[in-house]
């Protein structure tokens, strides 16, 4: 089709020229290279953080898998043995607290031990948020 | 240095040579860029969407199977980039008194006559533009500027051919009526 017969056709294209462009704004390419220099790194990295976690969990499995196979049955009842006498030797013993004349009410000592439990369990909830925050 | 064709740098690329990219974006940039300011209208977000795409087209290069050529697939991704931009943050309608009324506001220090002409119609042109959709503004800056085949804006689109000619149609008879409009007020204006 030439020209001509174009425009006839197409009242539209008096009015563009495709010849005319935008100048992309100056160090556009530099630009877009330091936008790829910076995200790249940072994404391999995770990555590969993230793929520790299947190869680690394989891991395991693969080594529990082999101790089903490996360790005799006679050596299990002994680590079972052993690991169940160990726990019942686990003496744990709380000091007694009165923090009554501080307060000046009496509370009761559970009461005072569930709090502390639940300040601890903050501080390593923080800790973790804090350490998956930065792995993502 | 001579472009030695995409597909030698996007190998290099994946091998793991990320500068091989640079000749990529130097190669690309104009059409990436004119297509983003034709659908969204202006300079400064038409630069960050067309950084965006190239982007988006690095870190997708492995999937990129070469069925269809690399500038074909870098416009798919600035079209959709672009449109999704612009439907997320709607303008305002323009109207027609934002347009200026005569050419001879459109001469700058160093143009002439006629120059002031091409740039008043290129000014209506984006006028016009501005005041369609953006998929009709992707559709027009295609199908006009890019002087792509139905076949080729189906590639980029993913739309119909028959679906592209209709909506072709439409936006340029909606285009028509925008610079008509204008002429006649510019016609007002000098009586």
């Amino acid at each position: 089709m030439n020209n001509q017969k174009k425009y006839q056709e197409d009242p539209l294209r008096k009015y563009i020229s495709p010849d005319r462009r935008e100048e992309t704004p100056e160090g556009f390419t530099s630009k877009v290279m330091t936008r790829i220099g910076l995200e790249t790194v940072p994404l391999l990295e995770g990555s590969r953080k993230r793929n520790l976690v299947p190869y680690i969990s394989a891991l395991v499995i693969v080594l529990l898998i082999s101790a089903v196979f490996l360790v005799p049955e006679s050596d299990t009842d002994l680590i079972s043995r052993t690991l169940m006498s160990f726990i019942k030797e686990i003496k744990i013993s709380v000091p007694e607290m009165n923090l009554s004349s501080i307060f000046q009410f009496s509370m009761p000592a559970v009461i005072m031990y569930a709090f502390i439990g639940i300040l601890i369990l903050t501080v390593f909830d923080r800790a973790l948020y804090g350490f998956f925050k930065k792995e993502k | 240095m001579d472009y030695k064709g995409d597909k030698y740098y996007i190998d290099e690329i994946l091998a793991g040579n990320n500068n091989s990219f640079g000749y990529i974006v130097d190669r690309h940039k104009n059409k990436a860029y004119n297509l983003a300011f034709r659908i969204c209208g202006n300079h400064e977000e038409a630069e960050e969407l067309a950084q965006d795409s190239f982007l988006k087209a690095f870190r997708s290069l492995k999937t990129f199977k070469m069925k269809s050529s690399f500038a074909t697939w870098l416009y798919r991704i600035v079209y959709n980039t672009a449109i999704s931009h612009v439907r997320i943050k709607k303008k305002g309608l323009l109207s027609l008194e934002d347009f200026p009324a005569d050419a001879t506001d459109f001469i700058g220090t160093n143009s002439s006559e006629e120059e002031a002409e091409q740039e008043y119609r290129n000014s209506l042109v984006n006028f016009a533009l501005q005041k369609i959709n953006e998929e009709e503004r992707g559709l027009i800056s295609l199908y006009y500027y890019e002087e792509m085949t139905t076949d080729e804006i189906s590639e980029v689109t993913g739309m119909s051919k028959s679906n592209i000619k209709v909506k072709l149609f439409r936006a340029r008879q909606k285009m028509l009526e925008i610079i008509e409009k204008v002429e006649k007020k510019k016609l007002i204006y000098h009586e």
